[in-house]
């Protein structure tokens, strides 16, 4: 099986069934991607299909300092960003804007619901913060693929991830008390309370 | 007893920072003695153990709640994929070098539709 640099470079020559396999390769993932940044299949679908034109055009200028997929998720996001963009009122900073996220969610939320909450809470993180998080947890990117993508040097990826998490961590903390943390118990399969919580008590 | 107090004084020392760090492996070998203070730390202290957990509690919570769900029909996929070679077959020439492109541009093949609106 080819690599990823083997079929670039077969498209720079003109082989567009190089292409092909590359879309079929990476279409999933970058639907995951947009779908978690746009909540809506028809959109995400169209931001997938715009970022494989616009990675198939400027191909030419991909070099293979990221991986493909590191460049190909850059240009989503920036894609994404523009078709956001188009939609907010232009007197709106894009960067005050939490993508995705439902305006009723906060009057809707079941009190309850502690993934609602999550959700909802990692919506009202600064755009770049929350990239950085869905980056990293979500699509299991290291730091170093995140700061590519998000094209910020590498400790400011890590510093938008560190001040997600902590803000995240919290909020939550702060709404149910800071000593009514266990109250999270529940929501975790036994397997997922590790040996820190067993050496407390 | 004084050692006790040593690592309480040491503790507040600890940056959350560096919690995260010793979450996601972060710590290089050039962090070695932090690494290995840390878990001291994790071996002597409460508040520490506390800290790493709530951290891990939340970094886990928020996969849980992920909602994401990919369509699984592969039909979606197929349409995907040729939606995008479609345009691009009918709106692209095969990409060349930029000086290739340069001379094209110049004897007048400029091409319209999706490609030469996109923006980077």
């Amino acid at each position: 099986m080819k690599s990823d640099i083997e079929l670039v470079l077969a498209v720079k020559n003109g082989d567009r069934k190089s292409f092909s396999e590359l879309v079929l390769r990476h279409q999933r993932s970058l639907l995951r991607l947009t779908l978690r940044l746009s909540r809506e299949q028809a959109l995400a679908e169209d931001i997938v299909q715009e970022s494989f034109i616009k990675a198939y055009q400027k191909i030419h200028l991909f070099e293979g300092r990221s991986s493909f997929k590191s460049w190909l998720f850059q240009i989503a996001l920036n894609t994404a960003k523009n078709r956001f963009r188009e939609r907010m009122n232009d007197a709106v900073n894009i960067d005050d804007v939490h993508l995705g996220i439902d305006a009723g969610a906060e009057n809707g939320m079941v009190q309850g619901d502690i993934r609602k909450r999550i959700r909802m809470e990692v919506d009202r993180l600064p755009e770049k913060q929350r990239m950085a998080l869905t980056l990293r947890v979500f699509e299991d990117l290291s730091f170093k693929e995140i700061a590519q993508i998000m094209d910020c040097p590498y400790d400011t990826a890590k510093a938008n991830y560190r001040h997600a998490l902590l803000k995240l961590r919290e909020r939550l903390e702060k709404e149910d008390g800071v000593n009514q943390w266990s109250d999270f118990e529940g929501m975790f399969p036994l397997e997922m309370t590790g040996t820190l919580s067993e050496a407390e008590q | 007893m004084k050692e006790t107090k040593d690592k309480e004084v040491k503790e507040s020392h600890y940056r959350d920072d560096w919690w995260i760090e010793h979450l996601e492996n972060g710590l290089d070998k050039n962090s070695k003695n932090l690494k290995e203070d840390l878990d001291l730390l994790l071996e002597n202290s409460k508040s520490g153990r506390k800290l790493l957990d709530s951290l891990k509690r939340t970094r886990q919570l928020l996969k849980e709640s992920d909602d994401v769900t990919l369509p699984e029909s592969g039909f979606v996929y197929r349409d995907l994929h040729n939606k995008i070679m479609m345009a691009i077959e009918e709106e692209t020439e095969v990409p060349r070098a930029p000086e290739h492109r340069r001379s094209s541009r110049s004897s007048g093949a400029r091409k319209t539709g999706i490609l030469s609106s996109c923006k980077e």
